[in-house]
């Protein structure tokens, strides 16, 4: 009896441990998913949203220089909001006008400025893409 | 194909059951048993093994080897019961 | 060819749904017939999925562009060997493939097991089917890789660029390997469960299962990593991304059942964990499979919307509330035969392990699905980042590489005090020694990365130790010579020292992973032809730039020479594509591997004038990963090789122990 009772206390100590690591470390790493018309300035944001047209074509060079790579984003289910966002680090090889991408980073002075190497582009296999593409559009 | 798939799949069925071997539980129980013993006796096994490696001081070896031996003991009069299956 | 896939996917499904009910009903007594039947059902499945998959890679090879399949994942132009890996580009390709490894495996499992293990077999065979008919469902009527199209198109819209890399071609078909071998073990499991007969009998027909499971999971994942190093090109290969969270979690439970067996199997204990932790491991890769083909989370592979959510959820359900509840009633069944005597023992190492690996598993699965949770509760889908991530991994990383050091040298049961400190004084006094040589490189920059240098030494002449004692005795018991000894020394006891070298194998991860993180040097060049740019310690001169055109695609290169102290170090050539049929740009990296480091170049633009943006990483000890994993596999195989039947004879009992025992 007595080593089930040590057993208990041990998976009690495991579960407590990862708990407090669990909530510790949220605290310092939550990022919300955004869309542009939901940005509050100075809160880290997973900005979620749609490559809108005229972004450069040369984007991962851009993004290597000092003033990095800005171009403009669409609200998803909103197109009219946009906002400009500033990046600098690799860009995905799928980034282009009209992916959805995702980029971390902060409002500042009403640009989205991104953490370095942050960018992620949603890569879906290209059928599934327009099919996608004609249930949005079909719904709006 | 799907004919000779489902000609395949019944054929079991329309034997007579006494063409199946029969199900013996007697010796599948021996079976068990055995394979315990064996593991039992790779323990004693390692575990004179780790006594000569000095991974094992001599007491506590001879304490476990005496519980190791036991349950073998018990493990074999067990099959022996069973029989020679 | 749609019309053969479809039908004989339907068979298929009839086999599984009939080897269900057959194996179910060969139980009543009379009626052992129907077990034979429902074994001939599993391999008339086989054969049939068989054909189906066949039937696929034909349409693919031969470009039956009426398939919406083939024209979504290939191309005229596309080679050969990429339209084969086409097959497992996309969720119904995939699930396929998944259903054809299942009923490869089942029959596999059958052969082996139909006269060792007869009683378990009906329920397994039922509970096998049961899954290949799930998967066989959902193949014929919710995402068919045969549905034609109603126009049919000209060319196809090509295989996305990204997996046309040798590393795409291997990495899902391991993972896969890995994923679907799990469901042997669950089978068994529930079959033990449900028959009663919870004796170690159903440990013993599922565990090299596992370790075949556990080794293709860990080179699935190894392989992923590796193809994120040269393919992605951000100088990185792991990001806790939720795909690759979905191979690692069941790997890591397969890890930690593969360490409480041995206590179950030594010591009759943690047998409802075992079974727990069969069930969750299975689970979670189903849930792996669904994670990755079902886009319920944002990542970087995602497939886009599926229909398969539901299903997916209902079954995983399934699959985990059905065994636990038959858990919960054979409580009784399940008691340990013995209790844990003493925390200095190889079972609470074990136990230890076991709970880190559990917690690590589960902080894994909170991060993965915090996004869906808390859009649930607040509506706003909020993540965690990496530092979530890499804040548990590192500590609960490290106190796991600790014990793989301490393991060996605790015996089972109860170690007394004066026997602990001699064994720990060797490997104690070479860490110890250790971390003064450490001064001399740059490892204690970083106080972690020192530690884990120390441990790693610890673990590693721990494990030294426990090679060369055996060597000893093997040595001094017959006259062989010392590698003989060795030899013998293995062979004897594959398991246990096939899990050394995996140890081994890990300590050399944890070098590289250490390495690799917390010394990368980066920087950026914008060079013309002949310019020359420095990153870190290093001098970089654009040499020569090129430009070519074939019908597939449209690639631009450079030539890079590295020097370093003046003196030429390397040529690398880094390139970037672009793939006609689909305007998609692909990066090719360029790597220059030495044990110390690796120079990797992108080539990020090169403009008409010739002036290319390059993007340079120099990061550390990265080759030792790829080296560790060679190490894993090679331990792996030594400890799931199975030993010979002569083995098992009554002549290597130990000293006549069985005599003597009766005696």
């Amino acid at each position: 009896m007595r080593s089930r009772v040590r057993f208990i206390i041990a998976i009690c100590m495991a579960v407590g441990l990862a708990g407090v690591l669990g909530v510790m470390s949220l605290k310092g790493n939550q990022q919300t998913y955004a869309s542009p018309g939901a940005l509050v300035a100075g809160k880290t944001y997973r900005l979620n949203a749609t490559v809108a047209p005229g972004a450069p074509a040369d984007a991962a060079a851009r993004a290597q220089t000092a003033e990095g790579l800005r171009f403009t984003v669409r609200d998803k289910a909103n197109p009219g909001t946009t906002i400009d966002v500033v990046y600098r680090g690799s860009v995905p090889d799928t980034f282009k006008v009209g992916r959805d991408i995702v980029v971390v980073g902060k409002l500042e002075d009403g640009v989205f400025q991104a953490q370095r190497n942050s960018m992620i582009a949603q890569c879906p296999s290209k059928f599934q893409a327009k099919a996608d593409e004609a249930a949005h559009s079909g719904s709006r | 194909m799907s004919v000779a798939v489902v000609a395949l799949v019944a054929w079991p069925l329309l034997r007579r059951e006494e063409a199946l071997p029969a199900p013996a539980p007697a010796a599948d129980e021996r079976r068990q048993v055995q394979e315990e013993l064996d593991r039992t006796l790779a323990a004693i096994n390692e575990m004179e093994f780790d006594r000569r490696a000095g991974n094992l001081s001599e007491e506590d070896h001879a304490r476990l080897d005496a519980e190791e031996r036991a349950r073998a003991v018990e493990l074999i009069r067990r099959r022996d019961e069973l029989g020679e299956g | 060819m749609s019309l053969l896939g479809r039908a004989t996917l339907l068979l298929a499904l009839a086999a599984a749904v009939y080897a269900v009910v057959a194996a179910l009903t060969s139980r009543t007594r009379g009626r052992r017939g129907w077990q034979e039947s429902a074994e001939r059902a599993v391999y008339g499945f086989c054969a049939l999925m068989t054909i189906a998959i066949v039937t696929m890679w034909a349409a693919l090879l031969t470009d039956q562009w009426d398939l919406r399949y083939v024209t979504g994942y290939s191309s005229s132009t596309l080679g050969a060997r990429w339209k084969l890996s086409a097959l497992w580009a996309s969720q119904p390709g995939s699930l396929l493939l998944w259903a054809w490894l299942l009923s490869v495996f089942a029959t596999v499992a059958v052969l082996l097991n139909r006269r060792r293990h007869r009683e378990l077999m009906p329920v397994a065979v039922a509970v096998l089917m049961g899954i290949g008919a799930f998967f066989a469902f959902m193949l014929a009527f919710v995402t068919s890789p045969f549905e034609t199209l109603a126009v049919v198109p000209a060319n196809g819209s090509d295989l996305n660029p990204l997996l046309q890399n040798e590393y795409m071609v291997a990495h899902p078909p391991m993972l896969y390997l890995g994923y679907v071998a799990l469901a042997v073990p669950f089978s068994f499991a529930v079959s033990a469960l449900v028959t009663r007969r919870l004796d170690a009998t159903w440990i013993a027909a599922v565990r090299r299962w596992t370790i075949f499971a556990w080794l293709f999971l860990g080179i699935g994942i190894l392989l992923g990593a590796r193809w994120a190093y040269e393919e992605l090109g951000w100088g990185g290969y792991w990001a806790w991304d939720p795909v690759e969270n979905a191979a690692f979690m069941p790997w890591l439970l397969a890890t930690a059942f593969l360490h409480s067996v041995m206590v179950q199997e030594r010591r009759g204990m943690l047998r409802v964990w075992n079974m727990v932790l069969v069930v969750l491991t299975f689970v979670f890769a189903v849930f792996g499979t669904f994670l990755t083909r079902s886009g319920i989370v944002a990542s970087v592979h995602a497939f886009g919307e599926s229909t398969l959510g539901p299903f997916f959820l209902a079954f995983i359900v399934i699959a985990l509330v059905g065994p636990l509840a038959l858990i919960v009633s054979r409580l009784p069944l399940l008691r340990s035969r013995h209790s844990l005597e003493s925390f200095a023992s190889r079972e609470a190492v074990f136990l230890f392990n076991n709970l880190l690996l559990i917690g690590l598993t589960f902080a894994t699965l909170w991060g993965t699905l915090y996004p869906v949770l808390t859009e649930a509760v607040t509506g706003d889908r909020i993540t965690v980042g990496q530092g979530f991530y890499n804040t548990i991994a590192l500590p609960i990383g490290v106190a796991l590489l600790a014990l793989t050091g301490v393991g060996p040298l605790i015996p089972w049961r109860k170690a007394s005090l004066a026997q602990l400190k001699r064994r720990f004084t060797w490997p104690l006094a070479a860490a110890a020694a250790a971390a003064p040589l450490l001064l001399l490189t740059d490892a204690w920059d970083r106080w972690v990365v020192g530690a884990i240098a120390c441990i790693a030494v610890f673990v590693l002449v721990s494990i030294a130790g426990e090679f060369w004692r055996g060597m000893k005795v093997r040595h001094a018991l017959g006259g062989v010579s010392w590698p003989g000894a060795l030899g013998q020394l293995v062979a004897r006891n594959r398991r246990r020292y096939g899990g050394y070298i995996v140890h081994v194998g890990v300590v050399v991860l944890f070098i590289g992973l250490a390495g690799s993180r917390a010394f990368v040097t980066e920087g950026s060049l914008v060079l013309s032809p002949g310019e020359r740019g420095t990153v870190g310690e290093r001098t970089f001169v654009l040499e020569d730039t090129s430009r070519a055109v074939d019908p597939h695609k449209m690639s631009t290169a450079v030539r890079l020479g590295v020097y370093k102290d003046g003196e030429r170090e390397a040529t690398l050539a880094p390139g970037r594509n672009l793939y006609l049929a689909s305007q998609q740009p692909s990066t090719e990296v360029a790597i220059d591997s030495s044990p110390t480091r690796d120079v990797y170049a992108v080539l990020v633009k090169l403009d008409e004038r010739g002036q290319a943006v390059l993007s340079i990483f120099v990061n550390p000890l990265v080759m030792w990963l790829w080296i560790s994993g060679l190490i894993i596999v090679g331990g792996g195989v030594v400890a799931a090789w199975p030993a010979r039947r002569t083995a098992r004879a009554p002549a290597e009992a130990p000293e006549g122990a069985e005599r003597r025992a009766t005696a």
